[in-house]
């Protein structure tokens, strides 16, 4: 895997290398927009961890030339602004994933691998219902190609449902779907607020989670 | 204030008042003139009219009989009063029986048929001109001459016209003048009501910028509720102010600890050549600096949450909702990465009215205390009891020391951070959450555990 | 529907009408052409007109005299007819002008100097007084006594009371049947006070004289043919006694009425000619010229306290709406019937 870290804090970014280096992970380093460019212009990349801070400019700048430009390389982005806000604007940047400083080195190797196998995933296994997509290889569904800030277990909620198009799911049956995330006993009442959560987030992608009163849910494309 | 944005200048408050009440004043004045007209034509009419019948009266009154026939002597006083109209002509006409004419003009004969109840008044024309027409009946029932005699005089309009214009104009003279002192009037009443706010912008003109006190004058009813306001406004902004000075002086406190604690660790490391002591050394700089993380969160939590329970809106909140999310985030993982958290839950909304970010924030604070000092099994739940809901945190230990749960409430926390750790910062912010909505915190040993609470009260469902 | 009606009426009822006198003023060529219809005679009112004929050149006036009913008349009909006659009329029968102007037979001309005129010497801004002369009594000098000159009304009576009075037959006056201004007197002097009952009884117990026409009378009166005249228009009696010294004339000083000649402007009437000669008329030039003629007299003026035989009331005969009454058919039937059973017997 080749990584490079756009990051202005050297002592950060020194440390950051020689972590990444230990695993096998090739990393460049830039300091700036303008040594990224460069960086980018000759040599591809598998991830791209990029600050959002720099002195010459702003990392969503050069993350939406990017876009423009057409490179789809996973874009892992570093903040150190706080608020929610912020964090869930990183998506809307086209971001595939953030991290908020300070970090966990671990942390930010394991989302790298994620992101990179996501990279290298054949899409086979992805569920298309209207404009929502949902790629259980890479952890990503999305909306038009927008990319849902979806947690874990909703992620898998969503799975269920959408493998199941048109089936009922009693509470309990989706319950146990979520029986792998043994770090946590959320409970069946958790179900209802999760299928909540799910529709808001689904809003305007054509598909939609209806109740049916002592059965459960459902899954359908509108019309 | 020279570098103020001016403020974007709209109509002002005197031209608004003044087109408003122009308008108004043109409008009613068009109106009344136009009843005024009316009230004067009437007048006018019923002035003359009174002529009319008082001339034809008295002509009918000077008819006698005489060898059995109608005679009349026209009276000079009849046309005396009709010459009270002295711009108008006058015809008349005295008819007999069968309208035999006695005198006068033959041509108002017309009028001698008309219907009508006595004496009859209505408009018609005297040679091409309009004219008011008055005809008046004497019947006679005499020994020698039995019948009726029929007066008609037409006189024209031109003193009615004049009059009803004279009364308008004087009417519209009234008005105007009327007019012009109620726009003036108006005027000085907009200056004196607009003059507190020259007060007021004076008394703020001349403070010190640092001064946020509220303004203490004596205002119309309508002005204090701006001033109301504005004195809001300055206490938010004033209580911003102090939690801003309040979070640099705490910063300054709690993270100057640490900080030192590090330098210090790693001046330690500089100097030390065995590998083992150094492992050491680098593993509390790391334990150091991990918890120096979690003391800045804690921190801009702390400011974030203090600023948005003045600045963001109550909404009703689900606490289930918080509960869950709560739960869904990862980042405990990385304090603990093998601790359990339950979520417990009904299946009944769990309503209060806040700031579901606040709640999650002062939430996630209770939750790393517990992950951090507590013992495992964690449960976070949400419950309502009674008029009252629970947003709550619990866990297997015995919960905080008695220290740290007298200390509750108290920012200077020297204790907690020279530690390194940092349980009281995370209840004081959980309290100042639990407060600013109307709740309370509770610390409650269960007999499995010890539960912290931030208690609010019931929102009744939508 | 009324009107031909009437008109047709008063063509039948009326006997042919012929103006007294014609005489034209001013260029033959003249661009501008006044036809005038006066009662006044020429002679009187010439110097007026040739001194306006001679102010404005390029204007002429056809002066037409005639006699005051007769002028009414025609004027009335040409004004139903809507008929162009004359241009202006001025007519010492101003209750008949009045009522001329009352059947909308007049148009109306506004002028400062017409605003001037006191508010009984113009109505409706369409007729205008335009002379002030009084009724007068002429009197023979030679052969009525100083002593027996009547100053007064009351004088005439005490002369014409006792049985074997030498004025029996000797008192003549207007016409009122003839005379529109005979008639117009006599109807003011019956409003204006109770001694026109009195004097109507004197003169019918005394035998007077009613006859037509000024020149007529004053003549008489200078002949000796009667030796007092009542009621003459002031303005040839003066103009009489100034040439003829045998005539003395008197203001009666119980009251006087003063006359104002009326002038309107006919409907269709040349406006502009029209109104410059009544402009010329109220002007003082204009007035100058009528009081040379005694058009205007200055014993008429309310003001003239220094006339010999002044001191009495001065009586204006207002132009306006009562003055209709003296036309008033019935009043006239009446005022006449009773005028005939003085006269005729």
């Amino acid at each position: 895997m080749r990584v490079l870290l756009v990051e202005d804090a050297l002592d950060l970014a020194d440390a950051t290398r020689s972590r990444l280096r230990k695993s096998g992970v090739a990393c460049d380093h830039a300091m700036t927009l303008a040594e990224a460019r460069d960086f980018l212009a000759v040599q591809g990349y598998d991830v791209v961890i990029l600050d959002i801070s720099l002195p010459d400019g702003s990392g969503t700048d050069l993350l939406r030339e990017m876009r423009q430009a057409g490179h789809t390389m996973p874009v892992l982005m570093l903040t150190a602004q706080f608020s929610v806000e912020n964090k869930l604007s990183a998506f809307s940047f086209g971001a595939d994933d953030y991290l908020v400083k300070p970090f966990d080195q671990r942390e930010l190797e394991a989302r790298l691998h994620v992101l990179h196998r996501r990279k290298d995933s054949d899409r086979a296994g992805e569920i298309r219902i209207g404009a929502l997509s949902f790629d259980p290889l890479a952890g990503v569904a999305s909306v038009d190609g927008a990319r849902l800030d979806l947690t874990r277990r909703e992620f898998a909620l969503l799975g269920i449902l959408m493998r199941h198009k048109g089936q009922v799911h009693s509470k309990d049956h989706l319950l146990e779907g979520l029986y792998s995330f043994d770090d946590a006993v959320v409970g069946a009442n958790a179900i209802e607020l999760y299928v909540a959560r799910l529709r808001k987030k689904i809003a305007g992608s054509g598909v939609s989670i209806r109740t049916l009163r002592g059965r459960g849910y459902v899954l359908d494309a509108d019309g | 204030m020279a570098d103020a944005a001016a403020p974007r200048p709209t109509m002002s408050l005197s031209a608004r008042m003044l087109v408003g009440l122009g308008g108004l004043l043109a409008i009613g004045g068009v109106l009344l003139a136009l009843a005024a007209y009316g009230y004067g034509r009437a007048a006018a009419r019923d002035a003359f009219d009174r002529l009319l019948v008082g001339a034809a009266s008295s002509i009918a009154t000077s008819v006698s009989v005489v060898d059995g026939a109608p005679v009349v002597d026209i009276p000079v006083s009849a046309f005396d009063l009709l010459a009270l109209a002295p711009e108008d002509r006058v015809g008349y006409l005295v008819t007999g029986p069968g309208g035999m004419v006695l005198t006068g003009y033959p041509e108002l004969a017309e009028a001698i048929t008309r219907p009508g109840p006595e004496p009859a008044l209505f408009d018609g024309r005297f040679t091409g001109e309009p004219a008011r027409i008055i005809r008046y009946t004497r019947r006679f029932a005499e020994r020698s001459f039995s019948g009726q005699v029929d007066v008609v005089i037409a006189q024209t309009m031109r003193a009615r016209d004049q009059l009803a214009w004279n009364i308008t104009r004087n009417a519209l003279m009234v008005l105007a003048i009327a007019g012009v002192a109620v726009l003036v009037l108006s005027v000085l009443v907009i200056r004196s009501a607009l003059g507190p706010l020259d007060r007021i912008a004076a008394r703020l003109e001349a403070r010190d910028p640092q001064d946020l006190t509220p303004i203490d004058m004596a205002l119309p009813r309508e002005i204090g509720v701006m001033v109301g306001a504005l004195n809001g406004f300055m206490g938010r902004l004033d209580r911003q102010l102090g939690t801003m000075q309040r979070l640099i002086s705490d910063t300054a406190h709690q993270l100057r600890t640490p900080v030192a604690a590090l330098r210090a660790q790693a001046d330690l490391a500089g100097g030390e050549d065995d590998p083992d002591r150094l492992r050491q050394i680098v593993g509390r700089i790391h334990r150091r600096s991990v918890s120096l993380g979690r003391l800045l969160d804690q921190m801009l939590s702390r400011a974030m949450v203090i600023h948005r329970i003045d600045a963001a809106r109550r909404e009703v909140v689900d606490l289930r909702d918080i509960a869950l999310e709560l739960v869904e985030s990862a980042d405990h993982k990385l304090v603990a990465p093998d601790a359990v958290v339950r979520l417990e839950i009904g299946d009944a909304p769990v309503l209060a009215r806040a700031d579901a970010l606040s709640l999650g924030e002062a939430a996630k604070n209770l939750m790393f205390n517990a992950l951090t000092h507590g013992e495992a099994p964690i449960t976070v739940g949400a419950s309502a009891r009674d008029d009252a809901v629970t947003l709550w945190v619990e866990d297997a230990g015995a919960g905080p020391s008695e220290a740290v749960r007298d200390q509750l409430g108290d920012r200077f926390l020297r204790n907690a951070v020279s530690r390194g750790t940092s349980a009281g910062l995370g209840l004081s912010i959980a309290k100042s959450v639990a407060e600013a909505f109307g709740g309370s915190l509770e610390m409650t040993p269960r007999p499995d555990g010890f539960r912290i609470a931030m208690v609010f009260p019931a929102e009744p469902p939508q | 529907m009324i009107r031909p009606l009437i008109l047709a009426a008063l063509c039948l009822a009326q006997p042919a009408m012929a103006q007294e006198a014609t005489r034209s003023f001013g260029p033959e060529a003249a661009t501008a052409r006044l036809v005038l219809r006066t009662t006044t005679d020429i002679a009187i009112l010439a110097p007026t007109v040739e001194a306006f004929v001679a102010a404005h050149p390029g204007q002429a006036v056809d002066f037409e005299q005639w006699g005051s009913n007769d002028l009414y008349d025609l004027t009335r009909r040409d004004c139903l007819a809507g008929r162009r006659g004359a241009d202006i009329v001025i007519s010492s029968g101003v209750h008949q002008m009045v009522k001329l102007v009352n059947d909308g037979c007049a148009t109306a001309w506004r002028s400062a100097a017409t605003l001037a005129l006191p508010p009984e010497l113009r109505w409706r801004d369409e007729i205008w007084g335009v002379t002030r002369e009084p009724a007068v009594m002429v009197y023979n000098r030679d052969l009525v006594p100083p002593g027996e000159v009547p100053l007064s009304r009351f004088d005439l009576l005490d002369l014409l009371r006792p049985a074997d009075t030498p004025y029996a037959g000797k008192v003549a006056t207007y016409d009122i049947e003839a005379s529109g201004l005979g008639y117009l007197f006599a109807f003011m002097d019956s409003q204006e006070a109770t001694t026109f009952g009195a004097l109507m009884e004197a003169f019918a117990r005394t035998g007077a004289v009613a006859t037509c026409c000024s020149a007529e009378i004053i003549a008489g009166v200078a002949s000796g043919d009667y030796l007092i005249a009542y009621n003459v228009l002031g303005s040839y009696a003066a103009t009489a006694a100034a040439a003829n010294p045998a005539l003395g004339v008197v203001i009666a000083n119980d009251y006087a009425l003063i006359l104002s000649r009326a002038a309107i402007l006919p409907p269709g009437a040349a406006v502009d000619s029209a109104g410059a000669f009544l402009e010329f008329l109220l002007s003082d030039p204009g007035r100058r010229t009528l009081e040379r003629t005694n058009l205007i007299s200055t014993a008429a003026s309310p003001d003239a306290e220094d006339d010999v035989a002044s001191g009495g009331r001065r009586v204006l005969i207002g132009l306006g709406l009562p003055l209709l009454i003296a036309l008033d058919q019935a009043k006239t039937r009446q005022f006449i019937a009773r005028w005939r059973e003085a006269f005729e017997n």
